[in-house]
């Protein structure tokens, strides 16, 4: 499956529940490491950057605004109270679960968190 | 735009499972049934093969023709169904060559089920027969009125390039005196066939304008061309033909272009299309789609990420290529390279070949490669842009030779695969790169309508169009109305003297 409804199979594939609001696709993720390390934390891809899953990824990762980094590129989300970072993903194309590799890279944007 | 012109696609794997199937050893005629997913350009509706439903037992007999069961037709039509495609119906003319017309048998056997096909699936049902003695295919689509459209032609995308033509509906027209030397490197045949092929370069830089106005030159009878960029002064060191008055006025690169391919053009009646678009725009992607060649000389990873796209869902083959030139900080060269490589099913796409950071496709869509207070804050290198006229040759002939070898196959041997060529070593290498087993791209195969939705609104391009005419002070616009008329009055020149000079040469 393709575009959104295929990235969305994909999280479900991985045992998460997203949920769409204001145009974000949400789902839940754990950083294994950093500040966050261990502690559930939202995030989001907006579906507009979705529509040629899984062959380009997204760009933005959608945060709460209490989610702080040393550095980002960020634009206000579309989500009241929070605020998309842009995070490219490297090495992108060859993974047999593309949902699976995304969350991995979720995980460590996330894991950079101050 | 009215949709007049249709045509059939399959990749060479496809071509191959049905010459299997359709070309006995008895040498009787076969039969077998396929589904397609539709393409729909701006002006032309294909087929593209998609899977090869052979029959089970029972379902088909053979004898010295070939009948199939009402069954049969409708166990595919439920695959075609599930899977978004419609249903063909394929068969075999043992003693046939070239493109083979309908006997009254074929008619109706076709006929009786196009109404059904078009009930289960949605779409017209398509017949195709295969020439067994040279392989030539030919094809049309039903719908439910019971009247065949034939398709103009039937393309297999493999190593070769190998299209076989209704000369009824895309005749070729005679060689040219102005042709004589190009027809000696290949043959009447060949050319007749390469310069009714349909091609599109997207991007009218220093490689793309070349690549245009060389094949014009060559013949080829029908080009488009797309870029939404206007001539600047940077650009008269590498758009060769290019005028410093096309720069003062700001000229539409499509105008220069189109100017230049008609002035290089030796098919007796030429058609140059031209389009302000993007082929990210959905407009532009359209426009694509009428094409059966395209060449990609953008730079830019959203264009080349969409051509990506086109080359395995639409079995469109794309030539791309570049150059890269790595300059030390304080002056001076220190290397080149540059590639070419055709992008088609059965060949690594520019994400295998590492020609595209799928990553920066997204970016650039939303146009933060131009964005300086962006690459800053991403701690980005600036994309490099360096060119040199001298060397971005060698791209045009690199590829010009990919396209020379996916149509003309020197030897019987199609287009190589990824070649890089290294200035500093002056070497030229074969890139042994294979297709990688996950690639979302290449997995996206023949699916027509139904493929990565990857273009949109471009800003860049909307922006460039709207900008156009409000360049330069009031002498601009005086000064165009004179180009034009001088421009005409050339034109006309040129007719009268393409009448004196330009002849067909018998055909011996």
């Amino acid at each position: 499956m393709l575009g959104v409804e295929g990235f969305i199979a994909g999280l479900r594939e991985c045992g998460l529940e997203p949920v769409i609001r204001s145009g974000v696709v949400t789902f839940t993720v754990e950083p294994a490491d950093g500040a966050l390390a261990g502690q559930p934390v939202e995030a989001g891809v907006g579906t507009d950057e979705l529509g040629a899953w899984p062959a380009v990824p997204p760009h933005w990762v959608h945060l709460p605004s209490e989610v702080h980094f040393a550095r980002s590129n960020t634009q206000a989300s579309e989500l009241y109270g929070w605020t998309k970072h842009s995070r490219g993903t490297n090495g992108w194309g060859d993974a047999a679960h593309p949902a699976q590799a995304y969350l991995a890279h979720v995980r460590a944007v996330v894991g950079d968190a101050a | 735009m009215t949709v007049t012109r249709c045509s059939v696609a399959m990749s060479e794997r496809t071509n191959c499972a049905l010459r299997r199937h359709l070309l006995r050893p008895d040498g009787q005629e076969d039969v077998c049934l396929v589904t397609y997913r539709p393409s729909q350009g701006a002006t032309r509706w294909s087929a593209l093969l998609r899977e090869v439903v052979l029959p089970l037992d029972g379902e088909r007999a053979v004898h010295a023709n070939a009948s199939f069961t009402g069954e049969y037709v409708v166990r595919v039509a439920e695959i075609a169904t599930a899977t978004g495609c419609g249903i063909g119906i394929v068969h075999s003319h043992p003693g046939g060559w070239e493109w083979q017309g309908m006997s009254g048998f074929d008619a109706d056997a076709e006929r009786s089920y196009a109404y059904l096909a078009q009930e289960l699936t949605g779409l017209p049902l398509i017949g195709m027969t295969l020439a067994g003695r040279d392989g030539a295919w030919s094809a049309r689509s039903w719908d439910r009125s019971g009247e065949p459209k034939h398709t103009e032609s039937v393309r297999v995308v493999g190593p070769r390039l190998l299209v076989s033509w209704n000369d009824t509906l895309r005749p070729a027209y005679d060689v040219q005196q102005t042709q004589i030397r190009t027809v000696s490197g290949w043959g009447t045949d060949q050319q007749q066939d390469l310069t009714r092929l349909r091609v599109l370069i997207v991007g009218l830089g220093s490689v793309g304008l070349d690549v245009a106005i060389r094949l014009a030159a060559t013949g080829i009878e029908s080009i488009g061309l797309m870029d939404f960029d206007v001539v600047e002064t940077k650009n008269l060191d590498r758009l060769i033909g290019v005028t410093p008055t096309d720069a003062w006025l700001a000229r539409p690169k499509i105008d220069v272009a189109r100017r230049l391919v008609r002035r290089a053009a030796t098919a007796p009646t030429p058609v140059v299309e031209t389009y302000e678009l993007s082929v990210c725009e959905d407009a532009g992607f359209e426009k694509a789609l009428d094409y059966d060649v395209v060449f990609s000389c953008v730079d830019r990873p959203w264009p080349r990420a969409v051509l990506n796209t086109l080359a395995y869902s639409d079995l469109i083959p794309v030539i791309d290529g570049g150059i890269h030139i790595d300059a030390f900080e304080d002056g001076g060269m220190r290397n080149a390279t540059w590639r070419s490589h055709v992008l088609r099913p059965g060949r690594p796409c520019l994400v295998c070949n590492g020609q595209l950071d799928p990553s920066t496709v997204a970016v650039d869509r939303e146009g933060l490669l131009d964005d300086p207070t962006y690459i800053a804050g991403a701690d980005m290198r600036v994309p490099a842009r360096q060119n040199v006229a001298a060397l971005s040759v060698n791209v045009v002939a690199g590829l010009l030779s990919q396209f020379v070898s996916l149509v003309v196959a020197p030897g019987g041997i199609g287009e190589p695969g990824p070649l890089q060529y290294v200035l500093s070593t002056h070497t030229q290498e074969l890139l042994d790169i294979v297709p990688r087993p996950n690639c979302a791209f290449e997995a996206d195969e023949a699916t027509g309508a139904g493929r990565l939705a990857i273009t949109g609104r471009d800003a860049a391009a909307s922006a460039a169009r709207a900008d156009r005419d409000r360049r330069g002070p009031w002498l601009v616009p005086v000064a165009r109305f004179a180009d034009r008329q001088i421009e005409r009055a050339r034109g006309v020149l040129d007719r009268v003297a393409r009448g004196r000079i330009t002849a067909s040469v018998p055909r011996h």
